[in-house]
C-alpha cells in the first residue's frame, strides 16, 4: 500500500484503549470521535444488559469478540466474575436469575439479563470489539502523520479523456 | 419430620435456581443498579437499534472520513441510511412472510 507505514506503537495503544492509537498518530480529534463511539457502545451494552453483557465463562464465544476492546472489557469481566457472581449447588460461579417481585431475600450479585435484552447487551459490546479491530488495523498501517483516514471515495477518473490522452501520446512517439 | 422429607427438601433447595436481588417497582431497572443490572425494556428492545446505529456510525466514520469537517454530517447520513435500510428490510420480510408465502400456499 503506497505511502503507508507500519505503526506498531499506535496499534498497541489502540488495543489498550479505543481511540488511543490516533493520539499516538497526532490526531486528537479523531481519537475523541472514535473513542467516544466505541466506549459509548460498551457503556450502552452495560446500561441495557447489565454486567451480564460481558461474561467469559458463560458466553465464551461472544467474549472472544468482545475482548478485542482490550483491557476495558477484561477488567469488566474480572469484576463480574469475582464480585458479582454467586456459587451454585454444583460449585460453579454463575450470574443469578432475578428473584420474583416481592421476594424478601435475594443473594448478593447482579441479575442475569434475559431474552432479547441479554442479546442486545452482548451485541453492543461485541460490535464495539469489531469496530476496535478496524481501528487497530487503521492505526497499524498508517499513512503520513496527519493523513489519518482512508478516503471514503476514490477520485473520479474520466476514462474517455484518459484514453484519448494515451492515444495522443502514443501517436506523438516516433516509431 | 421424617429423614426422607428432609432429604427431599435439601435436594429441592440444591436444585432451585439461584436468584439475585428481587424485582421491585416499575422503573427501568426494577430496583436494580444501572450498569450492573439489566434494563427492563423487554417490550421496547427494538428501540435500542437507534443508539446502536448512531454509535457504530460515530466509530466507523471516525476512521473513514478524511476531512473531519464533514464528520457529523457523515455520521447522521450513515445513521439515517442504516435505519431506513433496516425499516425497508423489515417491511420486505413482513410482506414475504405475511402476504407472499400465504398466497403461494393457497
Amino acid at each position: 500500500m503506497q505511502g503507508q507505514r507500519f505503526q506498531p506503537v499506535a496499534a498497541i495503544l489502540a488495543l489498550l484503549l479505543p481511540g488511543l492509537g490516533y493520539v499516538a498518530l497526532g490526531d486528537l480529534k479523531r481519537a475523541i470521535y472514535v473513542g467516544a463511539g466505541i466506549l459509548g457502545l460498551i457503556a450502552g451494552g452495560l446500561l441495557i444488559g447489565g454486567l451480564d453483557s460481558v461474561d467469559s465463562k458463560e458466553d465464551p464465544l461472544w467474549y472472544g469478540v468482545q475482548v478485542l476492546n482490550g483491557p476495558v472489557v477484561i477488567a469488566l469481566d474480572y469484576v463480574h466474575q469475582h464480585h458479582f457472581k454467586v456459587v451454585d449447588a454444583q460449585g460453579a460461579r454463575v450470574t443469578p436469575l432475578p428473584a420474583p417481585a416481592g421476594a424478601s431475600a435475594g443473594k448478593p450479585g447482579s441479575r442475569r439479563a434475559l431474552a432479547r435484552v441479554s442479546d442486545v447487551g452482548l451485541l453492543y459490546v461485541a460490535i464495539a470489539g469489531m469496530l476496535n479491530l478496524i481501528t487497530i488495523i487503521e492505526c497499524a498501517w498508517h499513512g503520513r502523520p496527519g493523513d489519518t483516514a482512508t478516503p471514503t471515495k476514490r477520485p473520479k477518473v474520466d476514462r474517455r479523456k484518459d484514453a484519448a490522452v494515451r492515444i495522443r501520446r502514443a501517436g506523438d512517439t516516433p516509431s | 419430620m421424617n429423614p426422607g422429607a428432609i432429604q427431599g427438601a435439601a435436594q429441592h433447595a440444591a436444585n432451585a435456581p439461584l436468584t439475585g436481588a428481587p424485582l421491585a417497582g416499575h422503573g427501568l431497572w426494577q430496583g436494580g443498579t444501572p450498569f450492573i443490572d439489566p434494563m427492563n425494556i423487554h417490550d421496547q428492545w427494538w428501540l435500542t437499534v437507534i443508539p446502536l446505529v448512531f454509535l457504530v456510525a460515530m466509530a466507523y466514520k471516525g476512521t473513514r472520513v478524511q476531512d473531519l469537517a464533514h464528520y457529523w454530517r457523515q455520521v447522521w447520513l450513515m445513521t439515517l441510511q442504516t435505519l431506513i435500510g433496516l425499516i425497508l428490510f423489515a417491511f420486505g420480510v413482513h410482506v414475504l412472510l405475511e402476504w407472499i408465502i400465504p398466497l403461494l400456499r393457497g
